[in-house]
């Protein structure tokens, strides 16, 4: 496994989109970017020192204007857990046309538009891809997670370095020609991590001591086939889903 | 067809409880899915290897690229396509 970082296709499947349309997003898993990870443990400190200022709206956003994005994604929460935490957050679907619009609460800890951008957008996708609210602790696990993978010391291999880049410049390319250009990419990083089963997993349960995780990708893109030439096949297995009056995913998942 | 095409480096490997005839079933229509999608996806990269290439470079230089760079580099990519046409 190339230790510079495998982009993840997060397809993010939507039951309201037809899969043969493949939605194409080229993405790299947020624990790629330590400073994203620094900014959130920013947060997480000003957020504990201000917690009395419960209930306020922290950002607005849509995944991608490339992406219809559903009132179940778009009002996503930070809701209260089980640590009392009272932070609420609300994404207001009406505004989520309009592409990484944050609001100061994020801005004044993060001030990389491009990070505000990719916080929301993996808060999103994991709002979607669980089919729950986000929580305070996703934030914790995030912060958890980053901090255990980055591999600052790869970088300094310049070979591997541009390797990766013309290999996740490849996802990058093969996404918005497919489609014309209407399926744009949201991000594309090389920014090195050591070990992918992390960020694989759920950044909330790893945070939590015997959690378990359940790694699986929906890949429903010509992506698989770049996939399955780089990864061992002994760390692989297939599994050809059926959803209910849907044309076959391939879904493949990392042991 | 390359290397990759015949050999099982782009293989899927089905596992679960499935009897032989659909494990065959299942492995033919993956190899039937990975060869199509493999030669699509490499002849993409094949007539588009400027843009592919001004991605790279682009991310050797700025690690991390969003939405907008990717679209403003295939924005310039596709004026250069057209004015090499005309």
């Amino acid at each position: 496994m190339n230790p510079l970082g495998e982009s993840l296709i997060d397809q993010d499947i939507d039951q309201d989109i037809d899969q043969e349309k493949r939605p194409s997003k080229g993405a790299t898993p947020y624990c790629k970017i330590p400073d994203f990870f620094v900014c959130c443990y920013k947060l997480i400190l000003n957020w504990l020192r201000n917690r009395v200022l419960a209930d306020v709206t922290v950002a607005a956003f849509s995944i991608a204007p490339t992406t219809p994005a559903s009132p179940g994604v778009a009002r996503m929460k930070f809701v209260p857990t089980t640590n009392c935490a009272s932070v609420s957050v609300v994404a207001a679907a009406a505004s989520a046309q309009h592409r990484c619009r944050t609001l100061p609460w994020l801005g004044d800890e993060i001030d990389n538009e491009r990070l505000r951008h990719l916080a929301a957008l993996n808060m999103a996708r994991l709002v979607k891809r669980e089919s729950r609210k986000a929580t305070f602790i996703d934030l914790v696990g995030m912060v958890t997670a980053g901090f255990g993978d980055s591999d600052e010391a790869a970088r300094d291999n310049e070979v591997l370095l541009h390797h990766t880049a013309v290999h996740e410049a490849g996802h990058a390319a093969v996404a918005i020609v497919d489609s014309s250009g209407k399926n744009t990419p949201e991000y594309s990083t090389i920014v090195a991590r050591k070990d992918v089963k992390v960020w694989w997993s759920n950044p909330c349960l790893t945070a939590l001591p015997g959690a378990t995780c359940s790694p699986t990708w929906t890949l429903g893109t010509r992506f698989a086939s770049l996939w399955l030439g780089v990864l061992p096949r002994k760390s692989l297995w297939a599994l050809i889903g059926y959803p209910a009056g849907r044309k076959p995913i391939l879904k493949i998942a990392s042991n | 067809m390359n290397d990759a095409e015949t050999s099982a480096s782009n293989l899927a490997v089905i596992l679960g409880n499935a009897s032989h005839s659909e494990l065959l079933h299942n492995e033919t229509l993956v190899r039937n899915f990975l060869t199509v999608e493999y030669k699509a996806t490499v002849k993409i990269l094949n007539e588009n290897r400027t843009l592919l290439d001004a991605i790279a470079d682009r991310l050797m230089r700025d690690s991390v690229l969003d939405q907008g760079e990717i679209a403003e580099l295939y924005a310039a990519y596709v004026g250069q396509s057209n004015a090499v046409q005309i």
